[in-house]
């Protein structure tokens, strides 16, 4: 009996190293012929070792068809990316790489808040936040996003920019204007700071 | 060149099978309904995004393209289905919310038009030619008359039957009718109508009797004659009494019934696609109807009685005498009071209904509580009504109602009833109904044929013609209705018997869309 067991774990041993082996072979074409812009035999690369419960060939999935092109699939990979890992940020801002290719806007910002959920401070999420609630003229919500990471990043051209646009929009002149005169200290000549500050004038 | 056209083909013909075989890629959806999309070729947008869904491959742009698509088929509801599902997906597009919009009012969800619509951008509210305040909506007039032949057919019954005792009957002639309302929108999910109506009814009461009553005094003479004592006595007997005649009268009392109606609803738009109205309408009734008081006339008669004796003793001559005696009798007659009595007394309808759209299809849930002619009524139905082509061209309804009043037996009223635009702007309305109705109320107890007369069938015509600024109606119902009288069988008890007679109603109203 203890005979069987033995070769059991043994086989199994062996199985695994063998399983093991042939994903580090697809991971790594899969990496070439991604290089090469060959996506679709890349994807065959990672679907010959697909495990569904594994989470590297989910969202290894979803990024290789998201640069195929094939957003739908993409976004069911990494879909199924997150489920696996809950708390996983990086599935869940990859999963909005196809949603937003798609158009699904609610869906891009469902999953940024599902971000924030996790991670409160998180400055990718908090700022395309505030840029969505901004575009859908929502300027108070995108005040309150992008407050908190203009703290985070004070001199960060795209924020500080963000911001100066909102307050300006939210009738605070005063600082709009300092803000935008801080944008024309990161970019001396930029033009949005400048159509900013013309106006306020 | 050949390589090339046969390169075309077999890819023709790879794509061609791949589709028929039902499994297609996200690039070639989205490829060839952009194509599509843009070349209006919508019946192929539709094709390709069905296997699309199949395929589990759906997104914003795709539900857009297939909600285009439906809506420059005029298929409305199926658009109205696609452009929501991609409002899932970006509720904040700007260009699938004004198709939506579009698509509400084109299939008649006009509250529904109206929820979404407030959430516009101004741009968007101007293009789409929506006003900001439209706190009054609509004002709505309408009258029209209901032309019967009651009095004519029905006047000269005999009301009374073979007994002769006494019937009588209560006919309403033509009504008249006219009414005011006014739609007013409170917020993004509530609009109110109220309105006033007027009634007129021409009414005939028809009382026949048949009483005993004294008809003056009658002399009654008879001779006789008698031994007495060996002598014979010839007497004349002249007796005067009290006479009862039989009198057959038909009185006919023409009076007119006064109705003003106060009616209001509250449409409450809970979700897209559901409503919730209830409604409450109070009708304040005013006649002076003829009214028979019957009693026994009890009185005294006295009867008198001459006797005139004429004795002979011998052949030529005689003694006359004259004796006179009176006695006194009780006698009866029959004795009709007629009364005008002024009437009014306040009725009520309140109820509540429930609706839901199912893609074509819109289905209600209504219920009521009446008090009508001091009798009170529950109705509870269902009605169902289908865009049967995805737009208004063409439309249906059934509803069915169970009616009862007090604890009597529930009744079913069922209604049926086609739409269909005959020209861009005209509608013909046709419908049927079928069942006793009295004391019956419909379309959110707007509707209230408190007449006591039953309609036992009704079926009618209306043509609607809509403008931008204001609708005309133009209808026209037939109805048979049942008017009941009473018949004295003895002194004690009556039966109820039935008249036919046919209304014809013909409605002229205007709205004005402000």
């Amino acid at each position: 009996m203890g005979f069987i067991c033995f070769f059991i774990v043994l086989w199994s041993a062996s199985a695994y190293t063998q399983d093991i082996s042939k994903m580090k072979d697809a991971f790594a074409n899969s990496y070439t012929y991604e290089k090469n812009k060959e996506y679709s035999t890349a994807i065959t690369e990672i679907l010959s070792v697909y495990n569904e419960n594994s989470y590297e060939t989910n969202i290894r999935l979803g990024w290789l068809y998201y640069e195929n092109g094939s957003y739908t699939t993409s976004a069911q990979y990494y879909a199924k990316a997150i489920v696996l890992m809950p708390y996983s940020i990086e599935a869940r801002l990859g999963y909005i790489l196809p949603e937003k290719a798609l158009g699904n806007s609610d869906l891009v910002k469902a999953a940024y808040e599902a971000i924030l959920k996790i991670d409160p401070q998180n400055s990718y999420a908090n700022y395309n936040l505030g840029l969505i609630f901004y575009n859908n003229k929502d300027y108070q919500t995108a005040y309150t996003y992008l407050e908190k990471v203009v703290n985070m990043y004070p001199f960060d051209y795209d924020i500080t920019l963000l911001y100066a646009w909102t307050n300006f929009q939210m009738g605070k002149l005063k600082e709009a204007k300092i803000l935008f005169t801080k944008v024309l200290l990161i970019s001396p000549a930029d033009a949005s700071a400048t159509q900013g500050l013309s106006l306020i004038k | 060149m050949y390589r090339v056209i046969l390169f075309v083909c077999a890819i023709t013909f790879y794509s061609f099978n791949a589709y028929s075989e039902g499994k297609i890629d996200f690039a070639t959806v989205e490829a060839k309904t952009t194509e599509y999309c843009n070349s209006g070729k919508w019946d192929s947008v539709i094709y390709i995004g069905k296997i699309a869904l199949e395929n589990n491959i759906d997104y914003f742009f795709l539900r857009k393209r297939l909600g285009i698509a439906w809506f420059y088929k005029e298929i409305y509801t199926n658009a109205i289905n696609e452009f929501e599902h991609a409002l899932i997906f970006n509720s904040s597009d700007i260009g699938t919310q004004e198709f939506l919009y579009l698509c509400y009012i084109l299939s008649g969800r006009e509250e529904d038009a109206r929820l979404i619509s407030k959430e516009f951008e101004e741009q968007t509210q101007k293009d789409l030619n929506i006003k900001k305040n439209e706190f009054i909506k609509s004002i709505s007039f309408e009258t029209g008359a209901s032309i019967s032949n009651n009095f004519k057919k029905n006047g000269n019954t005999n009301f009374e039957g073979s007994n002769k005792i006494y019937g009588e009957g209560d006919l309403t002639n033509n009504i008249y009718y006219s009414h005011l309302g006014f739609k007013n929108n409170i917020g993004k999910r509530i609009s109110i109508y109220y309105g006033l109506s007027f009634i007129r009814d021409e009414k005939q009461k028809i009382i026949q009797e048949t009483s005993f009553v004294p008809g003056g005094r009658g002399i009654a003479i008879s001779d006789t004659t008698y031994p007495m004592y060996g002598h014979t006595y010839y007497d004349t007997i002249y007796r005067h009494y009290q006479l009862i005649k039989q009198r057959d009268t038909t009185s006919k009392y023409k009076y007119t019934l006064k109705q003003e109606e106060y009616y209001i609803n509250c449409n409450i738009q809970v979700l897209k696609g559901f409503s919730l109205t209830p409604f409450f309408h109070l009708l304040h009734i005013g006649f002076t109807p003829m009214l028979v008081n019957y009693s026994k006339n009890s009185f005294i008669t006295t009867d008198t009685t001459q006797r005139h004796s004429q004795y002979y003793y011998n052949s030529t001559q005689y003694y006359d005498t004259v004796y006179a005696s009176s006695a006194n009798f009780h006698l009866n007659s029959d004795k009709y009071k007629y009364i005008k009595k002024d009437t009014s007394f306040y009725n009520y309808v309140v109820g509540m209904t429930l609706s839901k759209v199912f893609d074509k299809y819109t289905a209600s849930l209504y219920g009521s509580y009446s008090n009508l002619n001091n009798y009170y009524q529950k109705e509870a139905g269902i009605s169902l009504i289908w865009l049967t082509n995805g737009n208004l061209s063409l439309y249906e309804g059934l509803a069915i109602t169970a009616f009862q009043q007090n604890n009597d037996k529930i009744k079913l009223i069922s209604d049926v009833s086609l739409g269909i635009k005959i020209f861009p702007k005209i509608w013909l309305e046709g419908f049927g109904t079928y069942g006793e109705m009295s004391n019956y109320s419909e379309k959110n107890g707007f509707i209230v044929n408190n007449n006591p007369d039953k309609i036992t069938f009704r079926c009618g015509v209306s043509s609607i013609f809509v403008f931008k600024h204001f609708d005309i109606s133009l209808r026209y119902q037939y109805q048979e209705k049942e008017s009941s009288y009473i018949t004295y069988t003895n002194t004690e008890n009556y039966i109820t018997q039935n008249v036919k007679y046919q209304n014809h109603l013909i409605i002229g109203g205007i709205k004005w869309k402000l």
